[in-house]
């Protein structure tokens, strides 16, 4: 009720000095970009994963020698990092940025937080083209719930990285 | 400076007058970087007036090496009482 009474003080009668209690990134500044390309890396790396065993499988006889092992492990090493990613930043924006407005507003934005980390966690332990899929669609779903509680417009564009799945991106 | 404060709170504050800031203290200082911030005194240099200040969000704050000693003329006031979102 308080809190009430002083904002209607703040906007209409006096205004308040702003005061800010400072974190290591520049209060305001959140953007969901940084999942989402997460998110397209983890579909890359899950498509080159399985293009390179089609291809030992088909030109080395599933040899697997050397250049192979290094080749995979890499990409595994980026598919595991990338998805870790989608998840911290996404945990940053949930805990950091969304305040109770927002949760009132979309009130199945807990779920689909939970559904990233679940899906996250299911493109690490697999190779699993359809889940990563998955990912990139609830990431941006997550993002396009981020741009409305800003009033901002949204649109959907094809990534112009491989492979090339349609991201939301603020249309400014 | 979570939980104590979030984003939205209204706080206010008395100036110093004749007492001196306390290891404790929330205060409201001018910095000449980062402009109005709150935070919370860690220690207080009597004969030199400069204090040492952190956040309460450990993990995301701003550490009292980022902040800097900060003097005590650029302390506006002393939170008193904030009200909450």
């Amino acid at each position: 009720m308080m809190h009430k009474i002083l904002t209607l003080i703040d906007q209409k009668i006096l205004k308040f000095k702003e005061i800010k209690a400072h974190c290591d990134v520049p209060c305001g500044v959140y953007d969901p970009i940084n999942a989402q390309v997460a998110a397209m890396t983890v579909a890359r790396m899950t498509d080159t994963i399985t293009e390179l065993e089609a291809h030992d499988q088909k030109d080395h006889a599933g040899a697997r020698d050397m250049d192979y092992h290094n080749k995979i492990t890499r990409m595994i090493d980026e598919k595991e990092r990338s998805a870790e990613l989608v998840k911290h930043e996404v945990r940053i924006i949930w805990g950091d940025y969304f305040k109770a407005p927002q949760f009132e507003a979309h009130p199945g934005l807990h779920n689909l937080t939970h559904e990233i980390m679940m899906v996250a966690s299911k493109c690490k332990q697999n190779v699993d083209t359809d889940a990563t899929r998955l990912l990139m669609k609830k990431v941006n779903e997550f993002s396009e719930i981020f741009f409305s509680t800003k009033s901002i417009k949204t649109k959907t564009v094809k990534y112009h990285c491989k492979p090339n799945l349609d991201i939301i991106t603020p249309d400014l | 400076m979570r939980p104590f404060l979030n984003e939205g709170d209204f706080v206010f504050g008395l100036k110093y007058f004749l007492t001196s800031p306390k290891i404790g203290d929330v205060v409201v200082f001018d910095h000449t970087l980062y402009g109005l911030c709150v935070k919370k005194v860690t220690n207080y240099d009597k004969a030199l007036k400069t204090l040492n200040l952190t956040g309460e969000n450990v993990t995301h704050s701003l550490s009292s090496e980022q902040i800097g000693v900060v003097k005590l003329k650029s302390v506006k006031c002393r939170v008193v009482c904030s009200f909450k979102v």
